[in-house]
């Protein structure tokens, strides 16, 4: 509950405060949020599992973010960063579909 | 460590993350306790799982330190193992003690299923419980959310700016590429264009001037009728017959006065025509001619009338012949009668070398 409360202010703080991304960040914040997303439907589909755990949910949510980020920024120093980026927006899309197939399961029992 | 379930260290897996069945190598080769003890390593997990269960709730602080220790040490079961394995019957019983949460991992055709369902554990986590999970994962969804919205919004706001440098350079490389093949055909279809407009300037004078050549030729040969100002005149014999070379003598007559299409009782005159025969017999062009003669003729009248009538001239010729003729100027005299001409058998145009 608190946790769909804070997605709710963080959208709103988003509209309200209106944020421009810096530049060096552009190419990484996508990337970020999907990794970011990734990691809240692995946390739902752990809680509905009965095994959540805040400890394992806050390490998976920060080191996806920074790992997709990281894995992206040396394809850019490698010159691949656009292929990179295709490749893990592939990679956490796969395992989002995933997840959201075994929170269906839960809920729906299908 | 390496977490065997994800070698491609993409991010951390959650203890349920994979599909059942997923990838039973990686995680039998990987596993740190031996797929050899199932049995123990299952009976850890069920209380590990059992733990976590209420941990939800009930033991805020010291719970996630245990749970926490559960999926490194049991993330997962063999996946071949865990449903057709008849050989644990204390788990199994254990699970149906206690609504484990193991007994839904496993997949939605578990008999064993728990009683607590996926809407219940959900409506239990909308529950507003104040606990130090519930505030990190807030959050951590608040920024999920921020992020989420600012990136939307920068890709809304701005499209060309969120790309890098390669892409931008690759963008411009396009368009200066495609510029350039854009003018090319621009040019080449405005030179077509000045070419088929001059062609058919070209053309349309060559076959302006084919046409007045045409008309010319036509006249002068007699394969085209005419019409215009000229003079009719009309021979008659009252007193004696007309000789073919008076004739001659009016039709040179009118020739020199400028007569450009002439007809006789019907006749076309050429240049290739001939007055043959005998006195009172006058035949033009291999065809009798009958009195009267009547000549219609197109030429300048002004310059004919007086032509023919000068002293030793072609009527002063008819009348010695006996004949009498009359001359008479008309603004409109038409030339009706054509002529065949046979196509030249010898003669070729001479090759135009302009």
């Amino acid at each position: 509950m608190i946790a769909v409360i804070g997605l709710v202010l963080g959208v709103v703080a988003g509209l309200v405060i209106e944020p421009t991304v810096p530049a060096n960040l552009q190419a990484y914040l996508p990337i970020a949020v999907v990794a970011a997303l990734d990691a809240l439907f692995g946390g739902l589909r752990a809680y509905l599992d009965g095994i959540f755990d805040e400890r394992v949910f806050l390490t998976s949510f920060l080191s996806n973010v920074v790992v997709a980020a990281l894995i992206v920024f040396l394809g850019d120093q490698l010159g691949v960063g656009s292929q990179m980026t295709t490749a893990v927006i592939v990679v956490l899309g796969i395992r989002i579909f995933s997840n959201a197939a075994s929170i269906r399961r839960h809920l729906f029992k299908a | 460590m390496i977490d065997p379930r994800d070698p491609l260290g993409l991010g951390d897996l959650h203890p349920g993350d994979e599909e059942e069945g997923d990838r039973p190598a990686a995680v039998a080769n990987g596993d740190p306790s031996p797929a050899s003890a199932p049995e123990d390593q299952r009976a850890s997990e069920a209380v590990a799982n059992q733990d976590v269960a209420n941990a939800d709730g009930d033991l805020p602080t010291e719970a996630p330190l245990t749970a926490g220790a559960g999926p490194e040490v049991d993330p997962q079961e063999p996946p071949g193992a865990e449903v057709p394995d008849p050989a644990a019957p204390p788990v199994a019983d254990e699970r149906q003690e206690t609504p484990s949460p193991s007994g839904a991992q496993t997949g939605a055709g578990d008999a064993a299923r728990p009683q607590r369902s996926g809407w219940a554990r959900l409506g239990h986590a909308m529950r507003p419980r104040t606990t130090p999970g519930q505030l990190m994962a807030a959050g951590l969804c608040a920024l999920l959310g921020f992020a989420l919205v600012a990136q939307v919004q920068q890709t809304t706001d701005t499209q060309l700016g969120a790309l890098r440098q390669n892409d931008l350079v690759r963008l411009l490389d396009e368009t200066t590429t495609r510029t350039g093949e854009l003018e090319q055909e621009s040019l080449d279809l405005q030179r077509e264009r000045d070419e088929l407009l001059s062609g058919s300037d070209r053309q349309q004078a060559a076959l302006d001037a084919a046409r007045r050549t045409a008309a010319m030729q036509g006249i002068l040969t007699g394969r085209l009728p005419a019409t215009g100002p000229g003079v009719r005149i009309t021979l008659t014999e009252p007193e004696g017959e007309i000789r073919p070379a008076t004739m001659l003598h009016v039709l040179e007559e009118l020739r020199n006065a400028g007569a450009e299409a002439m007809e006789l009782n019907g006749q076309r005159i050429t240049a290739s025509s001939a007055f043959t025969g005998t006195r009172g017999d006058v035949v033009l062009d291999g065809s009798r001619l009958e009195s009267p003669f009547r000549w219609s003729v197109i030429g300048d009248p002004d310059t004919i009338a007086p032509a023919l009538e000068i002293p030793g001239g072609a009527l002063v010729r008819v009348r010695a012949d006996g004949g009498r003729g009359t001359v008479e100027k008309s603004d409109r005299v038409d030339v009706t009668a054509l002529r065949e001409l046979p196509d030249p058998v010898h003669a070729t145009p001479v090759e135009d070398e302009g």
